[in-house]
This record gives structure tokens, sequence and C-alpha cells, in this order.
């Protein structure tokens, strides 16, 4: 039995969380005079495992006292290899607080997870690390910035944090992964478990070239309490968040709001004031938070990265001509409808144009990369 | 002695003459019916005899026994009340054999005597035409439909002792009743359907919409219109009517047929010919959708034929309901199998249907819907593949904003767009060589020869495959549509532009 057999054994105690092992360790290892118990985990946690009852009793309440009684009896020596012989198989690695790789960044939080679950390279840790977080319903702005921010901090190097969540967190995870950066997913369920399903293709991405974390057991069920609990694990561990879109009081505030408390820098991206989605980002402007301009300008303030210099602007507008170009100016990020587009381009072309040819137009952008159908009929600018 | 009165029923769509045979025999008095009869025909035994004793007939304690031959149909509703009075009558010696001889007898008789009318006329008076015979007595309600089928002499009576009355009379008196009957009605007939109150004109904006209507009209392409509440998506749907050509004279016979045999024709329109526009609530049920029912019936599919089918919040409908269409969308008419035998009714209509895109109705407008991903595809899921693979346009109604209500914008009106549909559909006549096929009725076959792409264009389309991520099964109905857009033009070849505008009314993929 060695300290991380021990760690499991406890964790798996049914009704024994981070707060009590925080407290039994603390209390025996203060008994047995030692100053950090993480420097000897072994000892402390033997010494744990062989507390009278009585002891116990004094250090944690009625119920998690009768609850560390029953699990010390419940979980044999065997059920506790069994269990880590069922993750080394599907390839969970368990981390407790006292591990080697145990992520340091997160010791500096208050209450840090006693142990996390990992699968897939963790080492992308050691690099910089950026959390882009937003709401899961997220406008087509929104997912147009988490792209563009996606993409870019995956090739300047920084790992992007995030929930794996639908909307902004998949989005930017998905485009950091794709331009070749690295991408680390927090899960609020077991790091085997995939959740929300309909990012599979993202979760099996983020297995291979990327890394899942999570404080759950494997097989844990997402569920709605796991989430704030794993914000607090996203914004530990990264060095600066970037909200690209989220609603007043939403879970992406949350997050914000312990990336300050945890002292992190956060960066919010504006937007205009009538969208509901952006109200958070607005809010956490007024608040002080630094104005995510551009991933570039993210970057150099953050690290004063060479990375950054001045764009040249490619105008692709500028070569084309006639009807084309006053398409082109007329559609925007935000989705415009065909009529919209048609009213816009009739007030300013010089001959009266028909719907028929703007519509025929419009397609043959889509079909050219340069614009994109989002809808039935409503187009915007590709990026 | 015996008699044979001519008669007859409906089956669907069609119908077949009936013998009706009577017997009156010495014995002990009494009144059998036979020949395989639906409950409704058995009771006109009682109809029959309280009718005749209060129109002042007097019938001797005979042994009655009426046969409808053929004996192995099963027979139903009431319009045989008449020819077994009359058969009685005639078995009676009370009238000759020969004034009824040849003459089709249909009714319903009241116990004071009176005549009422009956369902199915038409169909039953244009297939007794077909089988060469030229006279009918029918319910006085049901003269007005009667009439609408050439070279039948129609004589329409309200009592009983009318009939006899007219049975008696010589051939030349005969033709004056007729004379005088018809004389009476023609003036109040002269009625044209009225003007319609709708139009395109009165429709705000939406100019793109409102030329995915004319497409549809042009080329019967099925339409499904999407968009938040308070769109117009009905407002232009009820309209829809106001572009279609009205009915040919045999169309709107067809179409009659089926009114008739639901009992939906009137006085004021005998005969329908405007299209039909039908909006059947979605609570509605399969029965009451496809038709069918204990005493079959057309349902909602076929009243719609050669009309509009306008199914307003398309995924609200129950699933087995939209199932439906599976069958008609393909066919053009509908086959019930009941156990009192199997119908074919018509249903060609053309479909229009309307939905919002989520639950909540505003997607893809993010400030308003906070719908999740998963919950827009699950509502738009609620109508299964078959049936979308049958709609080739699809189109996204917009919200209109109060200030744009105020706004005076000329936009085209019904008649010009009537005009540039009656065009194309013309033309498609011509391609076709038939009055009634067109191009959303194309199958693979048609679509290989009449949608012929230059070299350049097919590498187009490949291009435009990928870039807008369209599924196999649109490649059909993007040429079929761009047909359609290139004879509204007048143009006899597809060209970029029209596949461009196709390409953009089908059902698109995408993702986040």
């Amino acid at each position: 039995m060695n300290a991380d057999e021990l760690m499991l054994g406890l964790q798996m105690m049914k009704g024994i969380g981070n707060v009590s092992i925080l407290r039994l360790t603390q209390n025996v290892a203060t008994q047995m005079g030692i100053e950090d118990w993480l420097t000897h985990p072994f000892e402390v946690l033997r010494e744990i495992w062989r507390l009278p009852i009585q002891k116990v009793e004094e250090i944690l309440p009625k119920r998690e006292s009768k609850a560390f009684e029953e699990g010390r009896k419940n979980n044999s020596f065997n059920q506790i290899l069994c269990e880590k012989k069922k993750m080394q198989e599907s390839g969970v690695c368990y981390l407790p607080i006292f591990h080697s790789r145990y992520p340091k960044k997160l010791l500096d939080i208050t209450d840090p997870p006693m142990a996390v679950f990992v699968k897939g390279e963790i080492n992308c840790l050691k690099k910089p690390c950026v959390a882009v977080i937003g709401a899961r319903i997220c406008s087509e702005y929104g997912s147009y910035v988490a792209r563009c921010y996606g993409k870019k901090l995956g090739e300047a190097g920084v790992t992007v944090v995030s929930g794996m969540a639908a909307g902004i967190d998949g989005i930017a995870q998905r485009a950091a992964l794709q331009a070749g950066g690295a991408s680390l997913g927090v899960l609020g369920c077991g790091v085997d478990v995939c959740y929300p399903p309909e990012n599979r293709e993202l979760y099996h991405l983020l297995q291979e070239s990327g890394c899942l974390i999570s404080e759950y057991f494997p097989k844990t069920k997402a569920s709605a309490g796991h989430f704030p609990m794993r914000n607090r694990i996203i914004s530990a561990l990264s060095d600066a968040v970037i909200v690209i879109e989220a609603r007043q009081k939403s879970g992406t505030q949350i997050t914000a709001d312990l990336a300050l408390e945890q002292g992190k820098e956060v960066y919010a991206v504006p937007g205009r004031v009538t969208d509901s989605l952006s109200t958070g980002c607005n809010i956490l402007l007024s608040q002080g938070a630094g104005v995510a301009l551009s991933p570039d300008r993210v970057l150099e303030e953050l690290w004063g990265n060479p990375v950054w210099k001045e764009k040249e602007t490619v105008d692709t507008k500028a070569k084309e001509q006639g009807l084309r170009k006053l398409i082109l100016d007329a559609l925007d990020i935000t989705p415009k409808s065909l009529e919209k587009i048609y009213d816009e381009v009739s007030t300013k072309a010089e001959a009266k144009k028909e719907l028929k040819e703007v519509a025929a137009v419009i397609m043959e952008l889509c079909m050219e990369g340069k614009a994109k159908q989002n809808y039935v009929n409503f187009f915007s600018l590709k990026n | 002695m015996y008699s044979t009165i001519l008669s007859a029923a409906c089956h669907g769509i069609d119908s077949y003459l009936v013998n009706v045979e009577v017997d009156a025999s010495t014995g002990l008095p009494g009144f059998d019916m036979v020949g395989s009869l639906a409950s409704e025909v058995k009771e006109a035994r009682e109809r029959v005899r309280v009718s005749l004793k209060n129109s002042g007939i007097k019938i001797p304690p005979v042994r009655v026994t009426v046969n409808l031959s053929p004996a192995n149909v099963h027979k139903g509703g009431s319009g045989f009340d008449l020819p077994i009075a009359i058969g009685i009558l005639c078995a009676l010696e009370k009238i000759k054999p020969d004034c009824v001889k040849d003459i089709l007898l249909l009714g319903e008789l009241g116990l004071d005597g009176k005549v009422r009318k009956v369902k199915g006329i038409l169909p039953i008076v244009m297939e007794a035409k077909a089988r060469g015979i030229c006279k009918c007595i029918i319910p006085m309600d049901n003269y007005p439909e009667a009439i609408q089928v050439d070279g039948m002499e129609v004589y329409g009576v309200s009592e009983l002792l009318e009939t006899l009355e007219y049975l008696q009379c010589s051939v030349k008196e005969q033709k004056e009743l007729q004379c005088k009957q018809r004389s009476g009605l023609t003036k109040k007939r002269i009625m044209l359907p009225k003007e319609s109150e709708l139009d395109f004109s009165q429709l705000i904006g939406q100019e793109h919409a409102k030329r995915a209507a004319m497409i549809a009209a042009a080329g019967h392409h099925h339409l499904l219109l999407s968009g938040p509440p308070g769109s117009g998506k009905t407002m232009l749907a009820k309209r829809i009517t106001t572009i279609l050509p009205s009915l040919k004279s045999d169309e709107s016979l067809e179409v009659s047929k089926i009114y008739s045999i639901a009992g939906l024709l009137t006085e004021e329109s005998p005969l329908i010919q405007v299209p039909p526009f039908y909006n059947p609530h979605h609570t509605i049920s399969p029965v009451a959708f496809a038709g069918g029912g204990k005493n079959p019936v057309p349902g909602m599919i076929s009243l719609a034929h050669k009309g509009i089918l306008f199914l307003d919040e398309l995924p609200e409908f129950r699933r087995e309901v939209l199932e439906i269409l599976r069958q008609p969308l393909e066919d053009r008419k509908i086959h019930i199998s009941r156990s009192s035998g199997s119908y074919c009714y018509p249903a060609s209509f053309l479909l229009v249907g309307a939905m919002n895109p989520c639950p909540c109705g505003y997607y893809p407008d993010r400030n308003r819907c906070t719908c999740s991903e998963q919950e827009v595809k699950k509502y738009a899921g609620k109508i299964s593949g078959p049936i979308l693979d049958r709609i080739d346009l699809r189109i996204y109604t917009n919200r209109i904003m109060p200030g744009e209500l105020l706004q005076e914008r000329e936009g085209l009106s019904s008649s010009q767009m009537k005009e540039k549909v009656i065009r194309a559909r013309k033309i498609q006549e011509m391609r076709f060589e038939s009055q009634s096929h067109y191009n959303g009725e194309m199958n693979t076959d048609e679509i290989k020869k009449y949608c012929v792409l230059s070299d350049e264009l097919h590498g187009l389309v490949e291009k435009l495959y990928q870039s807008l991520n369209l599924s196999a099964r649109s490649y059909g109905k993007m040429l079929k549509v761009a047909r359609t857009i290139a004879d509204l033009e007048g143009e006899p070849i597809i060209k970029k532009e029209h596949l461009m505008e196709a390409g953009m009314y089908q059902e698109w993929q995408g993702g986040i």
C-alpha cells in the first residue's frame, strides 16, 4: 500500500469529501508534529487509516465520522486495488494532491481538489495557459470570435483551457486543436464520460492531442452541481481568462468572478450593448476587466510576446467591384437575411437591382468561401 | 309483379350502377330487403313505407321483396329510398314499366314524402352518362350540380308525388318540364366565383418569400416556410391561391366530384372553379386527414386536390398524421383499405408548410432565442426525412419591424405574379405534352432529360454542393427548382444564376 492507494481509498469512502479529508490530514499532521503534510503523505495517511474511532469523532462531525468508519470497513485493500486497476485499464491517470505531476497551480486556491483524474497528456499545462470561456448558447458573433481566439492562441503555443461545453468552450478548443495547438478540457463529470454528447468528436480529439481533467471519479455523470466546482479549476489552471460572450448571471460570470478571486487576469470581448449575450462581457469591462481587442494584443499584454505586430489587414473587399462589392459591404459577422441585404444593396446601388440577382451573387460568394449561409436564407461574412 | 329501377351508389371517388329489383306478391304481408346493405339502406324500409302512406298512396297488404344488385357489393348511402318507392309502385302496377325504363333515380325520402339531397350526385351522373344513360331524376337540392354534366336530361324533384306525376307524363310533356326547370335555374347559376380580397401586394416586404411562393406555384413545388411568430407565414400561404391559374374544366369536374361525395357542393357553387385552399388545425386526426371512416369520405388531403394544403405549425401535427403524406406526395392519390373495401381518392395538392425554427420561435436571433442547438435540431426533427425529401423549397420569413409596416413600399401584386406563373405553366405544358404535369413532379429520368446542364455548370453544381454542405437528395430538388426558375424567366436552358438561386432554397445542413 502506497500513499496514492491510501488516498484513493479515502476518496472512495461514501460521504467523505474534500473538506473531511483536508481536516483529517491537517489534524493528524499537527498531532504528529509534521508542518506540511504534503511532504510526508504516506505517514499521515497511514495514521489516518489507523486512527481509533474516538479520535475520528473528535475531528469530524458525527455524520462524517460514521461514514468514515463505514468506509474503512467496506473498502478493503482488494477493492482499492481493483479500482486502481480499472482506471489503469481505461487509461485514466490518478493524481493525488501530493503527486509530483499534480498541477501545482491548483495548490494556490483555497479549496484544491484532493486528487484529479487525467486522460491525455498533462504536460500541456506547463505551457502558458489561457482559459477561453463563454455561453453554451452563443451567437454567430460569439462563435466567430471564439474560433478566432482559439486559432490564434493555438498557433502562438498557448494552451487553451476550457470546459468542453457546447457553444463557445467547444468552438475555441476545437479551433486551437485544429491550429495545431494544445487544449485542456476540464470536465464536470468523469473523464471517461463525454458530456455534452454532441461534442464526442472534440472529446476524442482532446484525448489524443490534448488533455482531459476532472476531480470526479470515472463514470460519474454530469450534474448541475458539478459545474461551478469545475469552473474554479478552469480559472485556477489558467494564467488568464478570456470571456467571449456571456449573459448576465451565467456560469461564465461565475468563472470570471472566481478568476478575479484567484487573482487571475480577466479579459472580456466587448459586444454591442443591445445584445443580451454580450451583457455579461460589458459588465465585466465596466468593472475593470481587460479589453480583449484581439488575440495578439491579449498575448502581448500578458507576456509581452514578440508575436505581436500590426496585422496587415488583407482587404478582401478591395479587389471586388460592382454588385459583389456592394453585397460584401452589406454582409456582416452577424447573420442578415437576404431581404435585409437586398434592401441595403438597393439603397446604395446606382441602377435598380433585382432580388434574384442579389441572391445569385450571394450564393456565388458562399461558394467561393467569402460568405456563409447560417440558416435557410441568412448570410454572414466568413472568417 | 316484378320491376327493376336503375340507381347508383358511390365507391370511393367512383360510382357504379345498381339495379333496384322489387317484387310484390301475395303471401304474408311484409317488407324484406336484401343485397349486402348498410344499416342506413336497411332503414329505407321504414322511410319508404311511411313516406308512401303520407303521400296518400295506399299500399295493399302484399309481400314486398327488394333486392339491390349486384348483391355482392356492400352498399351505403341514403339515395335508394326514391328508387325503392318507385319500384314498389311499379311492381304494384301503379306506374307502367316503360315509364321508368332507362331512367336513373336517386334520392332520400322524408316521412312527409319530401325528397332530400344526397351525397355524390356528380360522380353518379357522370358514371351514368358514361354508361349510356341519358335521363335521371334526382333531388331538387342536387339539381345545380347534376346539370354540370353535359348531355344528360336531368329532372329535379322535391316530393315523391312530383316524381310520380313526371313519370306519368308523355315524353313531350317531360321535355317541357325539364326546360322550365332549367331556365329557372340558369339565372341563379351565373354567379361567378367571388373575386378574392386577398392580394400579395398586401404583404409588406417579404419579397424573397413571395418569389419562393411564385416558384412553388409555377412548378408545383412543395414549400416550407419557417420563421418567427408574426412574420407573415400564414398571410403568405393564404395568398398563394391568388396566383394559381383557375382550374381547367376537366380538373374542375374532378375536384367537384370529390366535393360532391363529401356533400360540400352548395347551390351557390355547384362547381369548384378556383383551386381549393385547406388549412386543417394541427389537432386533426389521421382519418380526417387521409379520408376513411365507416362510410368512407374523402379526407382533407383529397379536398385540397388541385389546390393548396396549408399545414400551419407543421411540427405540432401528430407524427402519424404527417407520415400519411408520404404516399400522396409521391403518387398524388391515396389508397384507403378498410374492412368494407378499398378506396382510392385523388390527392394532388401543393403542400405549403409553416413552422417556427425552434420551440421559442426566434432562432437564429440569439437576442431573443435561448434554445440550445440541440433543441433547435430536435424541433426540426419532428418532421421526418421522407417528408422533407419531397419539399423542394425552403424559405425563412423575417420578422417585420413596426417601422417597416408604415413604410410605403411597392411590391409585386398577385395579378403580376399570376401572369408569370401562367406563362411558366404554359412552357411546362408544352414540355411534358400534358395538362397536369409540372416540374415539381419530374422523376429522375425526366430530370436528366429536361434539366440539361453545360459542362461548366456541372462543375459549379459540385462546388455548390461542397460549399453549402448539401445532401445528396438535394441534387434533384435543386435541378427541378432551377428548371422552374428558368421557365419563369422564359429561358430555354438553365443558367448559372438560376442554379445559384435554386441552391439557396435547399435544405441547408449546417452546424455551429
